[in-house]
């Protein structure tokens, strides 16, 4: 099946030029956190986080292919240092909301009954609250910074990965390997997770994939309201920052930025997509 | 049929299921899908089980692997009654009796190698000291359902119909059962392929005295295997005696309707 | 019918109670000190306990007999003195862990005046005599004993000639009726109604949401229709030009619209649009002319979803065998499709866009703080940024019971469209 998927996926070339997309945006997240954990080993200011006022604004060049900000740093850099914190927020909300989503959904339909209606009940009272303002005020409970974003995002999105796995569950549990695996004796943790959860691992990757844009779009809000990340560089706050240097004509931080953003989304998005017609063209949101 | 299990089981009976009743739902929505069944199966015999689709043959063949709860009733099995075991005493039943499905392309894991499925089995039971020997096991299990044993590490998608219907008869025979149920497993085969399989059981039967339910809405099938017959009739057993007794002189009038809708009778 | 909507508002009532219940758990539990979020830490203990008063917060959480009170905090002198250290004639020894009271000493430790009505109690473990809250205490070796107090008496220590050692004291409420509790509390006030009280604005939460309600609606609702027309058009368009150039362009389009950030559309739109063109004003709620812009942005950022969705239901619509029938009896293609798949295609659009009415009312929380629109996102925002609790919640907890509400009234408009529904 995945040799298949993966054979299928190299004749998209919309889908290979997004991965090589993506190869690339996780390299520079691993650079970029590289160079924030040296220099937090050495307990040195990094170069990005270095004020030169005298170099302020400047348009790009050779020596700043960016340009600098309003306070003389090097806008790639920070840039880069963008993609590392975007990807902890992918990643990070994902390793909240997955084994969540998938534990409660993987239950609900394994065992119906009681189970399922307490589950439903859960991800239902989840999924009518409003979405944004929920994520702001969990994050604003929790307190400023990383850590209320994570679970802002982390706590909401789990709602539509649990609906799928439940789904997908329900479906393999009607299947007969699940009934003989039942006849053989096999308990039913055994069967849940090592029998059923392989099968429907694809539709995990396809939901990853297309929360962790959603997941960085979020932090990008979070972070230019000024909720989220307080003193690193982060791609809201640069946003934030850029803003009113637009107006008097510095054009180039915001634009690099946005475009970073945009084509970090648009990567996955259609990566998602693609990852979706070539693991199962039945599944569609 | 005097076996090495005679003495073992009561009476030369391996089970006895005596008013036997499996209702699904609630209410007036409830559906009675077995109704008072009684019956019993000796160690080493083949009993068919023979009825339309919706007869309740497949409830009680579940129900008597206990993958669906009999609501009333009693089914005695080596002395023990298991129509209510739960947990550890349930487990243990799973190694006398095994099933067999119809479908042998629904009943493997597609993500699993169909050795890696068997090994699983036995970890679950502790049967078989270490790894090695597990994987020894399911050499053996695969020639002896006439299979070569490098296929064992396979995918399911690799083998055909009648392959995966004799891996699965090696699953079942894992736990070194005394009884499979054995639900449809040629109709949803070849007709070729179908002899080649009925063969496999036949054999089993005589070199481990593994006893058979055998349940089938063919006839002429049946009659090729089955030792004793039971028909079915909207969840009661209208007609049950050997096979011959029922085939050749049917009593009940459901019985010669369901032998005049086969044309080689 | 009736029977029907009945059955289904009967069963909305479980996630009702869900959504009180996660508010609850959100702000209450997992907040904690409410207080300390909304007024900061440099305000007096005092106004801290008001504050908890004002929302109940001085309860216990869902049952108990005993709560917590500001005014004076548990202390175990072996993680060190605290506030207790700035007592002039009692010792602290870290070595010990204690606190020595010296004779003739008087110290009360609670921060502000108790209510007189109250009961209050004090578990202290101690040493030598003395006496605390009027009542004598006396013991050679370390005991542990409850004082039960008026608030209306004094509450502190005092000592006579002995030297008294202190090593641990709670301080704690007495709560008569056990079921009086936060939980109870939060219910009553949503019972009659009461949202609560904004601490930054000063002025009740009720009002704050009368005075949004407008100017939200104003903004959302073109964006709204001009939406759904503008979107359901052009997956007609796609699905007329199926797996043509126009189709591809069409979805290739919508997911390039759908990556663009939110913000990166309002900052644009500002910059380009209203500041270097000077097409329409940058801020303000004044005129018709202020709210052209932000419909705009509201509008091109759903498009690229909104296509996508309902150019697959067209798509699934147009793939059943009616379709085909149509076809094959020689029905022109615009026929099939304005008429036929458009008729059919009305039941989930209809779902899509009843499921969207709350976010009507809570407004666009971007948009509206950008440019400047009062209405309930601005209120929002501003109060997430000022940790506002009360607005906050109500707001959550408003969208979330229209979300519900509109669940219910898709439910009923499919059943009243489609009568095998009601089956199920």
């Amino acid at each position: 099946m995945w040799g298949d998927a993966w054979r299928r996926l190299r004749k998209n070339r919309v889908a290979m030029l997004c991965l090589a997309l993506v190869a690339l945006f996780t390299l520079m997240a691993v650079y970029g956190e590289l160079v924030y954990r040296y220099h937090d080993f050495k307990d040195i200011t990094p170069s990005y986080q270095k004020t030169h006022l005298d170099l302020a604004f400047q348009p790009p060049s050779s020596k700043h292919w960016m340009g600098t900000d309003g306070l003389g740093r090097d806008v790639m850099s920070r840039l880069v240092q963008g993609v590392t914190i975007a990807y902890k927020v992918g990643i990070i909300t994902s390793l909240i909301a997955i084994p969540i989503g998938v534990f409660f959904g993987c239950i609900a339909g394994f065992f119906g009954g009681k189970v399922d209606d307490f589950v439903v009940w859960l991800y239902s009272t989840f999924a009518s609250m409003p979405g944004l303002l929920f994520i702001l005020a969990i994050a604003m409970v929790v307190g400023k910074g990383l850590l209320g974003i994570y679970l802002g995002i982390g706590l909401t999105t789990w709602v539509g990965i649990c609906r799928l796995v439940r789904g997908e569950v329900i479906k393999h549990k009607s299947q007969t390997y699940v009934q003989a695996a039942q006849a053989l004796g096999l308990g039913s943790g055994r069967i849940i997770f090592k029998h059923i959860l392989p099968n429907i691992s694809h539709v995990i990757i396809v939901t990853f994939t297309l929360r962790f844009p959603a997941a960085v779009g979020t932090e990008v809000f979070l972070s230019f309201l000024g909720i989220g990340v307080q003193d690193q560089p982060s791609w809201g706050l640069m946003i934030n920052s850029a803003r009113m240097r637009l107006w008097q004509g510095m054009w180039w931080e915001m634009t690099f930025v946005t475009l970073a953003v945009f084509l970090l989304v648009l990567a996955f998005n259609l990566l998602g997509d693609a990852l979706r017609d070539a693991l199962d063209p039945r599944l569609n949101d | 049929m005097s076996s090495k299990y005679a003495g073992r089981a009561r009476g030369n009976t391996l089970l006895d299921v005596k008013k036997l009743n499996v209702i699904y739902g609630h209410g007036k929505d409830s559906v009675h899908a077995v109704n008072d069944v009684s019956f019993h199966i000796k160690p080493g015999e083949i009993f068919g089980l023979v009825g339309e689709s919706g007869c309740g043959k497949s409830s009680l063949g579940k129900a008597i692997i206990r993958l669906t709860d009999p609501t009333s009733g009693t089914i005695d099995f080596n002395g023990v009654d298991v129509a209510s075991l739960k947990g550890r005493a349930l487990k243990t039943y799973r190694q006398e009796v095994q099933m067999i499905f119809q479908d042998p392309y629904g009943s493997l894991n597609p993500r699993m190698k169909v050795g890696s499925a068997i090994v699983d089995v036995l970890n679950v039971h502790k049967i078989e000291a270490n790894k090695a020997e597990r994987k020894e096991r399911v050499v053996e299990l695969f020639e002896a359902v006439g299979l070569k044993a490098d296929w064992a590490w396979r995918y399911p998608h690799e083998f055909s119909g009648g392959q995966r219907q004799r891996i699965c008869i090696a699953r079942a025979l894992a736990l070194n059962p005394d009884l499979v149920v054995a639900d449809e497993p040629v109709s949803a085969l070849d007709v070729s392929v179908q002899a080649e399989i009925l063969q496999l059981l036949e054999e089993l039967r005589a070199k481990r005295n593994l006893a058979f339910l055998f349940v089938s809405h063919d006839l002429a099938v049946v009659r090729n295997v089955c030792d004793r017959v039971a028909v079915m009739y909207n969840g009661e057993i209208v007609e049950m005696g050997d096979v011959e007794d029922v085939i050749d002189h049917p009593q009940h009038d459901y019985t010669r309707k369901l032998l005049s809708a086969v044309p080689a009778f | 019918m009736f029977k029907y909507i009945l059955k289904r508002t009967f069963q909305m009532v479980p996630t009702v109670i869900g959504v009180i219940l996660l508010t609850f758990v959100l702000f209450n539990v997992v907040g904690g000190d409410l207080a300390a979020i909304a007024m900061g830490k440099k305000v007096s203990l005092q106004s801290l306990e008001t504050f908890d008063e004002q929302r109940g917060l001085n309860k216990p959480l869902f049952f108990g007999t005993r709560s917590k009170s500001r005014a004076c905090e548990d202390q175990d002198f072996s993680d060190g003195a605290g506030r207790w250290r700035g007592y002039s004639n009692a010792v602290y020894s870290a070595e010990a862990g204690t606190l020595t009271l010296q004779p003739g000493a008087e110290i009360d430790p609670l921060a502000f005046e108790l209510k007189a009505e109250d009961e209050f109690v004090w578990t202290v473990t101690y040493k030598g005599a003395g006496t605390l809250a009027g009542q004598a205490l006396s013991s050679n070796d370390w005991k542990t004993e409850k004082i039960l107090f008026q608030g209306s008496e004094e509450g502190g220590f005092s000592t006579a000639d002995v030297p008294l050692e202190i090593r641990s004291v709670k301080f704690r409420r007495v709560v008569k009726n056990p079921f009086d509790s936060q939980l109870l509390f939060y219910v009553k006030q949503l019972a009659r109604g009461d949202m609560g009280y904004s601490e930054s604005q000063r002025q009740p939460v009720a009002q704050l949401l009368k005075d949004g309600v407008l100017p939200s609606l104003s903004l959302t609702v073109p964006i709204f229709f001009i939406g759904i027309i503008l979107s359901v058009s052009l997956s007609l368009v796609c699905a007329f030009f199926r797996d043509t150039f126009v189709d591809r362009f069409l979805v290739t389009f919508s997911v390039a619209l759908m990556s663009i950030n939110y913000l990166v559309y309002i900052v644009a739109g500002q910059y380009f649009l209203a500041y270097k063109n000077g097409l329409f004003p940058v801020w303000g709620y004044e005129s018709m002319r202020y709210l052209a812009l932000p419909v705009i942005i509201g509008v091109i950022s759903g498009l690229g979803s909104n296509i996508r969705f309902y150019r697959t239901i067209m798509l699934d619509e147009m793939y059943k065998d009616y379709v085909r029938t149509a076809f094959a009896k020689g029905v022109s293609k615009p026929r099939v499709l304005f008429v036929h798949v458009l008729k059919n295609a009305m039941i989930p659009i209809i779902t899509n866009v009843v499921i969207a009415i709350p976010f009507l009312y809570t407004g666009s929380l971007l948009l509206e703080s950008f440019f400047g629109i009062p209405g309930l996102g601005y209120l929002g925002i501003n109060a997430i940024l000022s940790s506002d609790i009360d607005v906050v919640r109500a707001l959550v907890l408003i969208g979330a019971m229209l979300f519900v509400v509109s669940n219910l009234l898709t439910d009923i408009c499919y059943a009243a469209a489609d009568p095998r529904v009601k089956l199920k």
